[in-house]
């Protein structure tokens, strides 16, 4: 007979000095203002995150990208907010802005006063108290990053937008970060009541190798839209490690686009349920990635989970990716549709190009279905820049690095058209161009 | 204008010869036909002429009014007024027709250190090539060939060709899907260029072709060479006898 080895997958696996290294960044905090409750969030969040440390590729959602970088525990320092790194103005698309340097909330960069209309912009720090009832509810802590997120957290915005009140203008929240092996803890959470609209864009910039465990809560109500957009723009030498976990009402709209090209190492999860009948997802976005700063290549990793848990609801999901030099790309995107939840459509589409013989990409579209009146699909494609096309734009005078950026920029294009703010399609589509001047035009 | 002297070239990937040694020569003005049975190595001809990937050329020159076309990259080649209106042409997805015409007219124009055509000028421009060519404004605001008809296709060619003005312009079969009065549009749009310092190397099966673009001067391709030479008489003669003499050759 053959003796299986039973032990736990966990048991084996070596975290080596990681875990008591963010133990003791949590114990050496004060954590005497907190209530009760947020104590006993942080406890459980760190023993989450103890269970398992940093998860490794043996962990099926982790298995195309390794998160070895993070395990030696060196990203522990919280850096004071330095004024070294310049933050621009606000943007122009935007009406109001928050700012977050090193996860420290900047009043004297944020102008939140200027959004006009029913909702309220706070730091998540003022509210704490107050959001026992709000405050992780539509996430899962037995993750080992949210874990960690929750046991080390300290701020981040609180959006809570009034039934019925549709906000014209655009919020910005800018995270910002600088330094060395320094960790930010971003703790997000967004509220909107019935029928209210709001367009909110995330941005992260920084200079340095620091690491972001950013997490997010989105609560959409009965019959509200968001228009959630996101520019990862993140330092070469960075490690951007974010989750959104969204829950969708009943006729309600959850539009979200995902821009990435900063980071060595990136994942953006979003887990999204939907449970009111009638409402639409539409998750979309572009990557382009390439050499890092050590000449290894970035990693982005774009994972999404979908759960069609009633009847009648639809979902869009769309995400390019440009993969130039040794750039690395990963999709996973799983799609649940529960018993009962009929007439459901998902659509699910991952495109890549790939610019480099170095490049590479890993997908893993999962779709499960227990329902019978359903219609998903689920496509992936990934190839290189057509020649042909190439050869004849060339052959009417375009020349190569114009020819080939002319074909990236289609490419992309077609993703980025679908982004509703024209404001901040062009902001994007501009952003793309640049990357693609500094990167792709050799 | 175009000088090609014992000209070889072979498939690079499978090493297979296409081209065996051929000579024309075309003076600024003339229009040349070349005719051929299918696979005689015309189309092959223009992908070298015109610097596609893929042919290694193992013999031979070809002069470019003074220059050594064979060592320049295919946008130089454009820019040294060089054209070619592809057998099949190219679907550029996501890439407006407009857009394109535009970069193109100006990248050549930069090469050539001319100025840059602007928006309004070129909408001028385009307007009035489209409208001798029977090409709707609606068409230039697709992408690149992107979902037209065969004919269409063709239509665009020519238009592209009359917008950036080239020196030489070869034309792969430009007449092959044009229904009759869509062969006399394009006809008339390649007239339309004909110039003292433009010439025009002409690929086409089809005499009918050669009523409307009378030529100086029609070659035979057979078997990778230019096999016979003569007047527009000889395209007569090779639509009654066909080309079973040269192939035997
Ligand atoms: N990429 C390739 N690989 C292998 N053989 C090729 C390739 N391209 C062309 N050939 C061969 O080269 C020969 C010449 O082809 P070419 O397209 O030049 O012919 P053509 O004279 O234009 O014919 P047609 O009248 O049918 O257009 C053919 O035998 C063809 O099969
Ligand atoms: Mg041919």
């Amino acid at each position: 007979m053959v003796m299986l080895n039973t032990k736990p997958l966990k048991g084996t696996v070596q975290v080596s000095s990681v875990i008591p290294a963010y133990q003791s960044l949590f114990n050496g905090k004060d954590h005497s203002n907190d209530p009760a409750w947020l104590r006993d969030v942080r406890v459980a969040g760190l023993a989450s995150f103890a269970n398992e440390g940093f998860p490794s590729i043996r962990n099926e959602r982790w298995k195309y990208t390794n998160l070895s970088p993070l395990n030696a525990g060196e990203f522990v320092g919280i850096e004071p907010a330095n004024d070294a790194f310049k933050i621009g103005a606000k943007s122009a698309w935007a009406q109001a802005r928050m700012v977050f340097v090193n996860g420290a909330y900047r009043e004297d960069l944020s102008d939140i006063a200027e959004l006009k209309g029913q909702v309220k912009v706070v730091r998540l720090h003022h509210s704490l108290s107050t959001m026992k009832d709000d405050f992780g509810q539509l996430l899962d802590q037995d993750l080992p990053l949210v874990g960690l997120n929750s046991a080390l957290m300290q701020d981040g915005y609180r959006v809570v937008v009034a039934d019925k009140a549709k906000i014209e203008g655009v919020l910005e929240v800018v995270f910002a970060n600088s330094g060395h092996k320094n960790a930010v803890f971003p703790r997000n959470s967004l509220k909107l009541g019935k029928g209210s609209e709001l367009t909110l864009v995330e941005h992260f910039i920084g200079q340095g190798s620091y690491f972001t465990n950013s997490v997010g809560e989105i609560d959409i109500l009965e019959g509200a839209k968001l228009h959630h957009y996101r520019l990862q723009d993140d330092d070469i030498s960075a490690i951007n490690l974010s989750h959104s976990f969204v829950r969708v009402g009943a006729e309600a709209l959850y539009d979200n686009f995902a821009l990435s090209t900063g980071a060595k190492l990136a994942r953006n999860e979003i887990s999204c349920h939907i449970d009111g009948e009638g409402a639409h997802l539409n998750l979309l976005g572009a990557y382009l990635v390439s050499d890092a700063a050590d000449g290894k290549g970035q990693t982005c990793d774009t994972t999404t989970f979908i759960d069609h848990a009633v009847a009648n609801t639809t979902s869009r999901e769309v995400y390019k990716g440009v993969l130039d030099g040794r750039g690395y790309g990963v999709f996973q995107g799983k799609i649940l549709v529960r018993e009962d939840a009929q007439k459901i459509e998902g659509n699910q589409l991952s495109r890549a190009l790939m610019l480099s013989d170095k490049a590479e990409i890993n997908t893993k579209p999962e779709l499960e279905i227990y329902a019978d009146d359903v219609i998903c699909s689920h496509g992936a494609t990934v190839g290189d820049l057509d020649e042909e096309g190439l050869f004849y734009l060339r052959s009417r005078g375009i020349p190569k690095a114009r020819a080939r950026a002319l074909l990236v920029k289609s490419f992309v294009g077609e993703v980025l058209d679908e982004i509703e703010n024209e404001a901040i399609r062009e902001a994007f589509t501009e952003h793309t161009a640049n990357w693609l001047s500094a990167n792709a035009e050799g | 204008m175009l000088k090609i002297s014992n000209l070889h070239a072979a498939i690079e990937s499978e090493n297979k010869p296409i081209l065996k040694g051929v000579n024309l020569e075309i003076g600024a003005g003339e229009i040349h036909a070349i005719m051929g049975p299918n696979g005689s190595g015309k189309s092959t001809l223009s992908y070298v002429l015109s610097g596609r990937d893929g042919y290694e050329v193992t013999d031979g020159s070809v002069d470019f009014s003074g220059e050594d076309l064979m060592e320049m990259e295919p946008e130089e080649r454009a820019a040294a007024g060089l054209f070619l209106a592809f057998q099949y042409p190219v679907e550029i997805p996501g890439v407006q027709t407009m857009t394109f015409l535009r970069t193109a007219l100006n990248e050549i124009r930069k090469a050539r250190s001319e100025k840059e055509i602007d928006a309004v000028g070129f909408l001028k421009l385009v307007r009035e090539k489209c409208k001798s060519l029977n090409i709707s404004d609606e068409m230039m605001k697709r992408a690149v060939n992107v979902g037209f008809s065969g004919g269409e296709k063709k239509r665009n060619e020519t238009l592209q060709m009359a917008v950036l003005e080239p020196k030489l312009a070869v034309l792969d079969e430009t007449d092959s899907g044009l229904d009759i009065d869509a062969l006399r549009v394009v006809a008339d749009g390649v007239n339309a260029l004909r110039s003292p310092n433009r010439s025009m190397l002409v690929i086409t099966h089809y005499q009918r072709l050669l009523d409307y673009i009378v030529p100086d001067k029609v070659h035979v391709m057979a078997n990778g060479r230019i096999v016979k030479s003569g007047g527009k008489e000889l395209a007569l003669e090779l639509e009654e006898h066909g080309y079973a003499q040269y192939e035997a050759a």
